[in-house]
């Protein structure tokens, strides 16, 4: 490809202005992503509704996980989110391996948290509120 | 003192410890502009003091000692020994050339680079003040498998089971490389708590750094304009300023593609044991970053003994850190497997017989190509080809001895297709949620290889012929060989 001397600082300059443009507009679409929409994924809404279950349980502890959301893409995330939440803790999905001694209810509307926990053989030992429950598996 | 402030003071101790690293191992490689010199040195930093730190955290977590004592210790002691090389005296071999001169409109582009990087800096704090654990993958894999390892030796091995991820296809990345998740587990460690100050910090390195090599390396062989030329067409690629607060690998990993093939081609160019074990040393990295390291680890080693013959030992045995941590990693602690492949070869067979299934893979990385800006007429695949159109190239023979640079790069592309055609998750969102990101990290080093290609802005005189077409005025130091002599040489965008 040949040179073309005379149009190198225009072009140049040009590419120069662009890619600012380019730049600041990239800054726009970001900003407007994220305002009104903080927290899109519910990760620090979850640090802090499940902070009391982290405090209550220690950090090697081994979880079940209820929830009365479907596994789609909402209940995913709020899965999800527990886990980042309670790390190192590890949560187990029902049906992923033996339930564990304790589990920890994720529930995204009011209702009979206590059913919701019978019915997988699990017993309320605290309910910390906003949807944050604490099992312990009920004795044979 | 613990938590965001200690943690922080970790990151820059990491950086100096990588910057010690690069200096010792790049020190006087280049006779270009000081600016260009100290960037380089620090950008590559910035991969090599991570990387250091979170193999060296992998070590102190499998020998059971992993704690603030012993991860300060461990830097502390790194960083000696890298200062000891660094500042050792000693001959140094005859640098390489960089284009003279300067282009009287640098200062122009200097402006721009400035108001770029503001506005990166801006969408970065954005995102990252409302979104303190990165993106989807962020929180779902390398944040949560960090808070695994930073637990400690009663929890470290569950960052490696399938459990992590409710063994949900998508969700579920036991062997996932570590560089990332290892890195941030050992600045919290050395903080005494998890913080989202590390992690942010951490992304924004990876993401300057990636920014900075490209620049420098490309100044320092191709002259400053070329170089900010480059920082300017990777700061309007909206993949890059999106994705920089998102806290993924993807970054650290077109940081190791790059800082390879930018080392790599200097080593060839200067002959430099040094810079030969450098490129390795960045190339080892790559598997350790993500799984797509390894093609791209795999077909580089193949180039280097193809190209340099003999003196690729170093390259080998530079890239050996990076490697055998991760076979470690993948044969003694990882427990289970992706569940997103055929478990049949019959499986496996038919998603190869589904023509619609390459030609939807096909679509899918062009619009992810266009994509790559967020406005059409500032798109930076049109910028760099317009630059080109006005600059020239180089000559045909000078443009055959650069291409080979792109045979890494096209084995991950060919690999990242083949996962795609096999994948049994859901095609249209295995691809929507990661072709922008695969493209991404081919990017800076297509970028790289592009201007490499490009004649010098600084060889340009008044009245310059526009068909005499002349190769780039840098000259390998003497006794050096020239390049090309045998045996020397959850996420799409709205």
């Amino acid at each position: 490809m040949k040179r073309r001397p005379a149009a190198i600082p225009a072009v140049c300059v040009a590419v120069a202005a662009l890619s600012v443009l380019g730049a600041l507009h990239s800054y726009q679409i970001s900003s407007s992503q994220v305002e009104g929409r903080p927290d899109r994924f519910g990760v620090a809404s979850a640090e802090t509704r499940l902070a009391a279950i982290a405090e209550r349980t220690p950090p090697t502890a081994v979880l079940s996980y209820i929830s009365d959301l479907p596994m789609n893409d909402a209940g995913t995330a709020a899965f999800l989110a527990a886990q980042h939440a309670l790390a190192p803790r590890m949560l187990l999905l029902s049906g992923t391996g033996k339930p564990a001694d304790l589990a920890v209810g994720n529930f995204a509307k009011a209702g009979d948290f206590a059913a919701a926990g019978a019915n997988l053989g699990y017993d309320v030992v605290q309910d910390f509120g906003q949807g944050a429950v604490l099992y312990q598996r009920r004795r044979p | 003192m613990g938590g965001a402030p200690t943690g922080l003071a970790g990151i820059v101790a990491a950086l100096v410890l990588g910057w010690l690293v690069a200096r010792w191992l790049l020190g006087g490689a280049w006779a270009g502009a000081r600016w260009s010199s100290t960037l380089i040195q620090i950008s590559l930093g910035a991969l090599f003091g991570p990387a250091i730190v979170s193999l060296a955290c992998f070590l102190l977590l499998a020998a059971g000692i992993a704690n603030s004592a012993t991860v300060w210790g461990a830097q502390a002691v790194l960083i000696a020994g890298a200062a000891a090389l660094a500042f050792r005296p000693g001959q140094r071999k005859a640098p390489l050339s960089a284009p003279t001169g300067s282009w009287p409109w640098n200062w122009v582009l200097v402006i721009a680079v400035a108001l770029g990087l503001a506005a990166l800096l801006a969408a970065f704090y954005a995102t990252s003040s409302v979104n303190f654990d990165g993106d989807w993958d962020a929180f779902s894999i390398w944040n949560v498998r960090a808070r695994y390892l930073a637990g400690g030796e009663a929890t470290w091995k569950r960052a490696f089971v399938a459990e992590v991820g409710g063994r949900m296809v998508g969700a579920s990345h036991p062997g996932y490389p570590l560089l990332l998740s290892a890195f941030v587990a050992a600045e919290w460690i050395a903080g005494g708590a998890v913080t989202s100050a590390v992690n942010i910090a951490a992304s924004l390195l990876f993401a300057l750094a990636v920014l900075g090599v490209l620049v420098s390396s490309i100044g320092l062989r191709r002259g400053t304009a070329l170089g900010l030329l480059a920082g300017l067409a990777f700061l309007a690629t909206d993949t890059f300023v999106s994705q920089a607060p998102g806290q993924y690998s993807d970054l650290p990993a077109a940081l190791c593609f790059l800082a390879s093939l930018v080392l790599w081609e200097s080593a060839l160019s200067s002959g430099s044991k040094r810079l030969f074990a450098a490129a390795g040393f960045a190339a080892g990295l790559a598997p350790w970053t993500k799984n797509e390291g390894w093609p791209f680890l795999i077909a580089f080693l193949a180039v280097a003994i193809w190209r340099a013959r003999g003196a690729a030992l170093w390259t080998v045995m530079g890239s050996l850190p990076g490697v055998l941590a991760t076979i470690a990693m993948k044969a003694w602690l990882v427990q289970g497997t992706e569940a997103m492949f055929p478990t049949t070869s019959r499986q496996a067979v038919s998603f190869l017989a589904q023509p619609a299934r390459w030609w939807a893979i096909a679509q899918a990385f062009v619009h992810g190509l266009w994509q790559l800006g967020a406005l059409p007429w500032a798109h930076p695949i049109l910028l760099v080809a317009a630059v080109a159109f006005v600059a020239g190239v180089i000559p045909r023979p000078e443009r055959a001895t650069r291409a080979w640079l792109l045979i890494p790069v096209a084995a991950v592309f060919a690999a990242d297709y083949g996962i795609f055609v096999l994948t049994t998750a859901d095609l249209t969102w295995h691809l929507g949620t990661s072709v922008d990101r695969l493209i991404l990290q081919m990017w800076p080093s297509l970028l790289f290889v592009a201007f490499l290609l490009v004649q010098p802005l600084e060889d340009v005189k008044p009245g310059t012929n526009a068909s005499a077409a002349r190769g780039s005025r840098a000259r390998p130091a003497h006794g050096a060989k020239l390049a090309g002599d045998k045996a020397v040489s959850p996420h799409t965008r709205a």
